[in-house]
């Protein structure tokens, strides 16, 4: 079994064939490339890519802005047997796997975080924040998502997200945190309603489509605030995604919603995914895609390799992630877990030596049956598709995808 | 598409590749982390 890779700190490039030709995405930009611009190796002959460095294609664009995860609750609502805060499953079967350890932030480690932050972010010569509210469930602890809000707006606040399950927001709620930097809120569905409702339940049982559903129609139209929508996909339910792809273009306003359509791998909590990377399966992602675009919903423009603030840097130079205790962890995947603890905010990071082995990236725990070079693959053809349907529709270049 | 490209010479006048999108064009709009994890899910 291959474990995932270590997302470091360079950008790499990617050069992906489409219908009609290839594409180049750098870290700086996207750029379509004619054939006499590649080697037969598909390596980029020297004068296309000079053309392309004194374009800006390779150079990111530069960081301002500090990364700051946040888990104001590592409880949860829902039991869903795949989450990586599961420490084993439910063995009685039943919807209450074990979890991570119960943690809740309080206003005193809210101010702890926040002075670690305005340190790091002047060692770093960053004067803006970017503040992502995660969980467990963030909304199980409302007032401190308000409260660390309120406060962030010192540090220099440009945009605030959250990842949720959407079960809690309510149109007060919505409001409050929109008036406060909160831009966007990120909700899963586990496939259409029958495979959802089976897959992603409550730990007192029962599924959640509809909850999740109406929350998010109630929030999009009662603020600014854009719904981001990633759907797992399985073995489980991917039969269900075009009726799933459908059912959400009736229920929801497309045009305050992305779409984003995920397989990824098991980090060995026993819930393997055995969907095969074919073309059978490219073909239908680009299906879903295309349908989502056509629907009105926005479709992430695919990218090149880029570092994570959060993860990609073993010094944590330009972004963090806090636990609600106040211990620090290199990536989402293994906050909250005691034996990946990398310092705390109050002490700061523990000595290099000391966090070498628990620095890794969020992929870099995901194990794959597959080849990885079959997963690339499968990207590769998936991006390179989206890119030629955004190019066909004018879409591309606008921004607005 | 796959193999035209095959002993083709680097002509010195060759039409440079057509720039489509810039990063900048995403400002406050691209994630500052792992893009394609952002959610608590695996399978």
């Amino acid at each position: 079994m291959n474990k995932g890779q270590h997302r470091g700190p360079e950008a790499r490039p990617r050069v992906i064939g489409g219908e009609r030709g290839w594409w180049f995405l750098g870290p700086g930009g996207i750029a379509r490339l004619k054939p006499a611009h590649l080697t037969p190796e598909r390596e980029l002959r020297p004068q296309a890519e000079r053309a392309l460095r004194e374009r800006g294609l390779f150079a990111p664009p530069a960081y301002r802005s500090y990364s700051l995860t946040v888990l104001t609750s590592t409880n949860c609502n829902l039991g869903c047997a795949y989450c990586f805060q599961n420490t084993e499953q439910d063995v009685t079967g039943g919807s209450r796997p074990p979890r991570i350890a119960s943690s809740r932030l309080t206003s005193g480690t809210i101010g702890a975080i926040l002075e670690f932050t305005r340190r790091r972010q002047a060692e770093a010569g960053l004067d803006g924040l970017v503040l992502m509210l995660f969980g467990g469930e963030p909304l199980l602890n409302p007032r401190a998502c308000v409260e660390l809000l309120e406060r962030a707006g010192g540090l220099g606040l440009r945009w605030a997200s959250m990842t949720s399950n959407g079960t809690l927001m309510t149109v007060p709620l919505a409001r409050r945190l929109a008036d406060l930097g909160l831009r966007d809120v990120q909700v899963t569905f586990d496939g259409d309603r029958p495979d959802h409702d089976r897959i992603r339940v409550r730990r007192t049982g029962g599924g959640t489509f509809d909850d999740v559903v109406a929350a998010m129609a109630a929030m999009t139209a009662a603020t600014p605030i854009r719904c981001g929508i990633r759907v797992n996909v399985s073995h489980h339910n991917h039969e269900g995604i075009d009726a799933l792809v459908e059912r959400l273009g009736r229920d929801l306003d497309p045009s305050r919603c992305s779409l984003y359509f995920a397989r990824v791998g098991d980090v060995g909590v026993g819930y393997g995914n055995d969907l095969a990377f074919s073309d059978d399966m490219a073909a239908r992602f680009i299906r879903w895609q295309r349908r989502a675009l056509d629907l009105g919903f926005t479709v992430p423009r695919p990218r090149a390799h880029a570092p994570c603030q959060a993860c990609s840097y073993r010094d944590g130079r330009y972004g963090a992630v806090v636990n609600a205790d106040g211990t620090l962890s290199s990536c989402w995947e293994t906050a909250g877990k005691p034996e990946w603890r990398v310092g705390t905010v109050r002490d700061g990071y523990l000595p290099p030596d000391r966090t070498a082995g628990r620095w890794i990236s969020c992929e870099e725990s995901y194990r794959y049956d597959d080849d990885l070079s079959e997963l690339t693959r499968f990207h590769d053809s998936v991006d390179a598709a989206l890119l030629d349907y955004l190019s066909a529709t004018g879409r591309l270049g606008s921004g607005a995808t | 598409m796959t193999e035209e490209n095959e002993n083709l010479p680097e002509p010195e006048d060759a039409e440079a590749p057509e720039v489509v999108a810039h990063s900048e064009d995403d400002e406050g709009e691209e994630t500052p982390w792992c893009g394609v994890h952002q959610e608590k899910s695996l399978s």
